[in-house]
């Protein structure tokens, strides 16, 4: 099948043509011109790619100001939509079931919806062009649908569905027609996006396709989306719109558009000359606005009317951009805002120990009172989420023994507009070993390394706690069981004592009194000038003096028995406060004293 | 090399092409090749209501599904049959009746607006050239991006431009042509677009006459 295309100018009898002839010999006449980039084609360029009026090489934000006329009759029902545009438009932000048709919007039957016809017009006035051969290509009917392409040598388009029939899809066979459309080089699929979008990942040139075994570009057409499993979708630069239809957001292939076409006068995305689009809403006004909105009585259902210039070779910078509607159409002037996103409750940081269980739980809101989900990500085994399908969800956590480590996790809540947004936060899961005994030592580890008793504080019951980076007694710990607040269990590790052995050093003196009275518990040899007369009963003393410390103190100094470090400890009372290692009489009427002494 | 002046836009152009564009250009501006002040024509046609003399169409490329139907038509005994599609504010079907003064009024403003002999080769020609000159002097680009296309028909059984020309006999004359309006302001200098205009502009008024009847 072949079609006209261009409407060439057939060469006459006036010698007007004669002369219109002789410059379409130099080039200047193709009529057909667009493509992906409007100004694209065999006079302007093929390679053309077309800059919002602001971009002038440099990179950065390129901002566009979109104004509504105040002349325009329905100026006020406007702004709602024109500013859902705008935002689309900031957001550039693929979706895919963007078609809505009959019921399933909100435009009345029999109305053109405002907003859907001023996205494709807004999208025309930042230099895209149809993506689609569309009417400016002679075409009627399914023809329009047809890749947008130039005729090539034989100056009459070829236009084949290929063996699936579908016309605008990758086995369309084309003959010498030249694509204009840029296609993602790694499959062809325009509901799909690549990352980054530059020359890298998109191009024109046909020769990408080889490998992938396709014959030509395909485009975003409803019948394409279809075909490739994304129904109800449709590039919003594809020309043909109905009525009683919404088509509000964009879709991947106009993003990508869009995105390449902002990697700059070098195609190359991430370096200077790149930039982004940011459009702003200058209101019903006439006033610094890059693009103006009207509606008058134009005979056009609605176009958008661009002027540019070339920046550089293959470049053109859009100069004047203005859209105009026909104030004779039924629109309908969407009241709607466009979709907010949803705020998640904060969440932050949580703790829990082996073998306890928690419930978090989660909560969102959504402005547009869309509907809710939530998704996790990074979420451990012992983890799971719960979505109560009503803004509400929780986490549950139960953290089995060996779970100890600290997890990172992301809980997203969706919300059921389109685009679909989202809120989300990362927070961790920080999880402690169980510790049974609370000493904060965790049970494995009491188990495994110190072989403490995990449900004991002072598993030798030598007065000092188990643990790890110090030496404390339990009666010091008004605080608990880190005294010091360093962030580690106090203990008996530093000083090498034996967290298993009351008495390390075997002197009969518990280390925790040794080092709480400053001897060394390691060394039976030294013990605390404790010089309290206490030595009765033999070997553990009662804490009382009376005259059975006495006799103990007698029969050492008679030789009737050998003082160990434990009777040393308390009954070297002489000289007093510097004891000489011995017990012997002077200490023997000291300790008269203090018994006499006694209460 | 020659240096010469169209519409404002200032041409340089060497050898031979000179000759050949000068006339394009003038052509362009003359409107087709029809003089400025046409002799008065002389026309006939069917008084009965079986074929419209006049249909006007506006083709909306936009739209997927366009109404096909006449937005209006005109009939030999006056008749005038308004088709508003469904998605237009005032969709429905509407009727006046033109004195046959005013229809005959009517067709003869057509033929002075250059509607029924229009060339849309020269003049479409003579606009390619202007635009290829704004390019060339300006560096300047311009698309319109959704175009409308205007079809005019007339039918007549004879119709004569002017004492000089020879009767045409069951004249059907199709003028279409894209975005006219827009042209129109485009090129100011063209003088067959900006008689186009007027005659489309002259139609449309017939679109929204206090006088229509909507039929049920």
């Amino acid at each position: 099948m072949t079609g006209t295309v261009c409407r060439r100018l057939a060469p006459g009898a006036h010698l007007a043509r004669v002369a219109g002839m002789l410059l379409l010999g130099l080039g200047l006449s193709a009529q057909c011109r667009a493509g992906a980039y409007i100004f694209a084609g065999e006079v302007n360029g093929l390679d053309l790619v077309t800059h919002p009026n602001t971009y002038s090489g440099t990179g950065g934000i390129v901002s566009v100001r979109v104004c509504i006329n105040p002349a325009s009759p329905d100026a006020s029902a406007m702004e709602i939509p024109v500013q859902n545009n705008i935002t689309i438009f900031n957001r550039l932000q693929p979706t895919t079931g963007n078609l809505f048709r009959g019921s399933a919007n909100n435009v009345p039957a029999s109305q053109i919806d405002f907003e859907s016809v001023a996205l494709h017009e807004l999208g025309h006035c930042l230099g895209l062009a149809h993506v689609n051969a569309a009417s400016e290509s002679g075409q009627t009917g399914n023809n329009e649908n047809y890749t947008k392409a130039t005729d090539g040598a034989n100056n009459v388009l070829d236009l084949n569905p290929g063996p699936d029939g579908v016309i605008g899809s990758q086995d369309d066979l084309r003959g010498d027609d030249v694509n204009l459309h840029w296609y993602r080089r790694a499959n062809n699929n325009p509901f799909t996006i690549d990352e980054p979008v530059d020359s890298s990942t998109y191009t024109r040139s046909l020769t990408a396709l080889q490998s992938l075994g396709h014959s030509f570009a395909a485009n975003a057409d409803r019948a394409v989306a279809q075909l490739l499993g994304v129904p109800n979708t449709e590039a919003v630069m594809q020309q043909g719109t109905f009525f009683d239809e919404a088509q509000r957001t964009l879709a991947h292939d106009d993003v990508a558009t869009l995105r390449y076409a902002a990697s700059g006068l070098d195609e190359v995305a991430g370096n200077g000359d790149d930039y982004q689009i940011r459009l702003e809403y200058g209101g019903i006004s006439t006033s610094n606005c890059d693009i103006s909105l009207s509606v008058t009585a134009t005979p056009n259902l609605a176009f958008c009317e661009v002027n540019g210039v070339f920046i550089g070779p293959n470049h053109v910078r859009i100069t004047t951009a203005s859209i105009e509607f026909d104030e004779g159409a039924a629109w309908y002037f969407n009241t709607d805002t466009v979709n907010q996103p949803p705020v998640l409750n904060p969440i932050g940081d949580r703790s829990i120990g082996e073998g306890q269980i928690q419930a978090i739980g989660l909560a969102a809101t959504d402005p547009d009172a869309d509907a809710l989900q939530f998704s996790a990500a990074g979420l451990p085994a012992f983890a799971a989420l719960t979505d109560h399908g009503d803004g509400t969800a929780s986490l549950d956590l139960a953290p089995a023994v060996g779970s100890a480590g600290s997890y990172p996790v992301t809980i997203d809540a969706i919300d059921a507009g389109l685009p679909a947004l989202s809120d989300g936060e990362t927070f961790n899961i920080v999880v402690g070993e169980s510790d049974a005994d609370g000493d904060g030592l965790g049970d494995s580890f009491e188990t495994s390394v110190l072989g403490t008793n995990p449900n004991a504080v002072d598993s030798d019951d030598d007065g000092l706690a188990d643990g790890s980076d110090g030496v404390v007694l339990l009666a010091a710990l008004p605080d608990g069981i880190d005294a010091d607040g360093d962030g580690f269990v106090d203990g008996e590790q530093d000083l090498g004592t034996d967290p298993t052995l009351a008495d390390t050093d075997g002197d009969r003196l518990p280390d925790g009194l040794e080092v709480a009275n400053g001897s060394d518990p390691q060394n039976p040899a030294s013990w605390p000038a404790l010089a309290d007369g206490d030595l009765a009963p033999l070997g553990s003393p009662d804490g009382l003096i009376n005259a059975a410390d006495y006799l103990i103190g007698q029969r050492i100094v008679l030789g009737l028995l050998t003082a160990t470090p434990l009777e040393l400890a308390h009954g070297d009372l002489h000289p007093v406060g510097a004891a000489d290692g011995d017990i012997d009489m002077s200490d023997l009427i000291l300790l008269l004293q203090r018994v006499q002494n006694a209460p | 090399m020659t240096f010469f002046r169209v519409g404002g836009f200032q041409f340089i152009l060497c050898g031979m092409l000179t000759a050949a564009f000068m006339l394009a250009a003038e052509v362009f501006a003359q409107g087709g090749g029809a003089p400025a002040n046409p002799p008065q024509p002389r026309f006939r046609f069917a008084t009965d209501a079986v074929e419209p003399i006049i249909e006007y169409v506006e083709v909306q490329e936009m739209l997927a599904a366009p109404d096909p139907e006449p937005l209006l038509r005109v009939y030999g005994d006056g008749r005038v049959h308004v088709h508003l599609p469904v998605y237009m504010k005032r969709a429905g079907d509407y009727e006046l009746r033109l004195p046959p003064a005013e229809l005959d009024a009517l067709i003869r403003s057509l033929a002075q607006d250059g509607i029924i002999d229009f060339d849309p080769v020269a003049v479409a020609q003579g606009r390619q050239q202007a635009i290829a000159q704004q390019r060339a002097t300006e560096g300047t680009l311009s698309v319109i991006s959704d175009a409308t296309e205007t079809v005019i028909t007339v039918r007549l059984d004879e119709y004569q431009r002017g004492p000089a020309a020879a009767p045409i006999l069951k004249l059907n004359k199709r003028f279409a042509w894209k975005n006219l309006q827009q042209d129109a302001r485009r090129f100011p200098q063209s003088q067959a677009i900006q008689r186009a205009a007027a005659g489309q502009q002259r139609l449309r008024a017939l679109l929204v006459r206090p006088d229509l009847q909507k039929l049920p």
